[in-house]
């Protein structure tokens, strides 16, 4: 069973004559141990496409499961808690909280969150991993773009989430950056058994995808490599 | 809790600037009230000495003891007991060579009845003829000492001070008490056919039966002396505008880093942290604020009321003060609800790019 699903959904935002179809009949699936690459223009729907597989909106029809619970079904309270224990989200900027230190970054979790987390142990290891482990006294803002990101990184698993949605991870880094990036969450979800799903337009992720989707135009459809890239 | 102390901790020139802010405040609305109470505790101090409910004046002095008079015909239909008194008032200046004058309300009152029967004194004894008085501490601390002989206004006689009493202060002024006959004398009636100023009763609903007369409440009196309620109500304004500034700037100031911090707020609700740990993080930070600012404004309220030479009239009123406290933390809840109000309802998914 794949880890999320996404079926028949349909996303429409405004009414009348500003009513726009954002997503159409989208159908979509990840699982354990898969980087899953989702590419698209702008505007063609990916960050709606994050958001509602993340439970932060709900779409105008169709159905999104986590381990084959439906997540409409959620009151918002259980929607927060899916989110919190579910699902990890990387986002481009304001990730961290400013005034935390890197390891109080960690701390916060456990004062919301009071199990299942990383242990000290595994969190070590994962700070090792991404080369971040002598930072943890630092504040978000004494860190490089490229740091804060694995800081990011480490605080989305930190929860141990089963799914990480990460959204447009390599905006504006260079072609060897961008090879490290990838490399990083290929690596993650194998080691750690995670779905982790990629929204960007940067094709220079391809090469490290399981598998990769296209959107255009509100529409999504399976692609291997070579199709993309054609285009 | 976390995040609230985190931030603080981490900005710390912002939020010491706003303590500070709030210090100042409370500590002017510290100040304010306890020369409040001063004052009107020196307005009313003799009056709460003597524990009477009701007085009585004549009906057409504006309920002004110093024009009220009371003939001795009235006063003998009035059918004293033991629960009423006669007092005479007038405004008196007390002088001595070399020594600060001194503006004090004279207040003649017969030694059989409960006003001198019942005055305490803290060192020599009550007047025994028309030449001794006793007069409030207030003599003392200017200089004053048992057995000095004062004049009063302008007549030659002296009068000795044979007693010291506390807390006797009738509308600001110190009080001389003496006997009926020093009252009319100053008065410059000595043979009229007058009891006094008026009767002052401890029951509250005693009746003089005289159509002249008329019973107030002593909450009414006091709240006619002169000065006394604009006092009042100036100071009462003054405390009540503190309490909306000091709510203003703790709003405005919540606001102003929560906008800011909008969007950490989202990602925070993005990842799943509940509305209501972000909400408690500002109204904790609030409380923070406000209580460090209210504790640092009594702590130098105190300072400053132990500096202060002793003429100055400020009472602490601890009930009150306690109370004008809660009212600021109040303030800081309120303060914080529309900031809470942001973040409570901040919409996660206008932090992924879109
Ligand atoms: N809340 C909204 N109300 C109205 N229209 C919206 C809303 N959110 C998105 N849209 C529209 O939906 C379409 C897809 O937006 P979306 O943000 O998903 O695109 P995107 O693929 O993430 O683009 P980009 O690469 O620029 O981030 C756009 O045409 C956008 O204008
Ligand atoms: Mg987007």
């Amino acid at each position: 069973m794949s880890v999320i699903e996404l079926k028949n959904i349909n996303k429409y935002f405004g009414s009348g004559i500003s009513k726009v179809h954002v997503l159409k009949d989208v159908n979509f699936a990840a699982d354990r141990g898969q980087l899953i690459l989702v590419v698209g223009p702008s505007g063609s729907g990916k960050s709606t496409f994050l958001t509602i597989a993340g439970g932060l909106q709900t779409p105008t029809s169709g159905s999104v499961e986590v381990e084959g619970q439906p997540v409409e079904k959620l009151t918002k309270g259980q929607r927060d808690k899916l989110r919190l224990n579910r699902v990890g989200f990387v986002l481009q900027s304001y990730n961290l909280v400013p005034y935390l230190k890197v390891k109080e970054q960690f701390a916060f979790v456990d004062k919301v969150k009071r199990e299942g987390n990383l242990s000290k142990q595994d969190l070590d290891n994962l700070l090792k991993q991404l080369g971040i482990s002598q930072l943890v006294d630092k504040f978000p803002g004494e860190l490089s773009g490229g740091q804060t990101q694995r800081v990011a990184i480490a605080r989305a698993l930190y929860a141990d989430p089963d799914i990480v949605l990460v959204d447009e991870p390599t905006a504006a880094l260079d072609s060897e950056k961008v090879a490290e990036v990838g490399k990083l969450f290929k690596d993650l979800a194998e080691s750690r058994n995670k779905a982790v799903v990629v929204v960007t337009h940067d094709l220079r992720l391809l090469d490290f995808a399981d598998k990769t989707y296209e959107i255009l135009d509100g529409k999504i459809s399976l692609k291997d490599k070579e199709h993309v890239l054609d285009r | 809790m976390y995040l609230a102390l985190k931030e603080i901790r981490h900005e710390k020139l912002r939020y010491g600037l706003i303590i500070s802010m709030v210090v100042l405040i409370a500590y002017l609305i510290f100040i304010l009230t306890s020369l409040a109470f001063g004052l009107a505790g020196e307005n009313t101090q003799a009056i709460n000495s003597w524990d009477a409910k009701s007085i009585v004046l004549n009906k057409d002095s504006n309920i002004s003891l110093t024009q009220s008079t009371i003939t001795n015909d009235q006063a003998k239909d009035a059918k004293l007991s033991s629960k009423e008194a006669v007092i005479g008032s007038t405004p008196v200046v007390a002088k001595h060579k070399g020594k600060e004058k001194i503006s004090a309300s004279f207040i003649g009152a017969r030694k059989s009845q409960f006003i001198i029967k019942d005055l305490k004194l803290t060192s020599g004894h009550k007047a025994r003829n028309n030449h001794q008085i006793v007069v409030d501490e207030k003599f003392k601390t200017d200089g004053y000492k048992l057995g000095d002989k004062v004049t009063l206004n302008s007549f030659k006689d002296k009068y000795q001070i044979v007693g010291f009493t506390k807390n006797a202060k009738l509308n600001v002024a110190p009080v001389a008490y003496g006997t009926m006959a020093t009252w009319k004398y100053l008065r410059g009636i000595p043979n009229a056919p007058v009891s006094g100023s008026a009767i002052v009763s401890k029951n509250a609903k005693y009746n003089a039966h005289d159509s002249h007369l008329k019973t107030y409440s002593m909450n009414k009196f006091i709240s006619k002396l002169p000065g006394y309620s604009a006092e009042n109500t100036t100071f009462g304004f003054m405390i009540g505008f503190l309490m909306i500034i000091s709510l203003v700037i703790i709003a405005v100031f919540l606001y102003i880093l929560t906008m800011q911090a909008l969007p950490t707020y989202a990602v925070l609700r993005a990842q799943g942290i509940p509305a209501r740990a972000l909400v408690s993080t500002i109204t904790s930070q609030s409380l923070i604020l406000m209580a460090s600012g209210v504790v640092i404004g009594a702590l130098l309220a105190a300072l400053t009321g132990s500096l202060l030479p002793v003429g100055v009239p400020m009472a602490f009123n601890i009930p009150v003060l306690t109370w004008i406290s809660i009212g600021l933390m109040i303030m800081g809840v309120i303060g914080a609800a529309i900031p809470a109000q942001k973040i409570a309802t901040v919409d996660p998914v206008s932090v992924i790019g879109g």
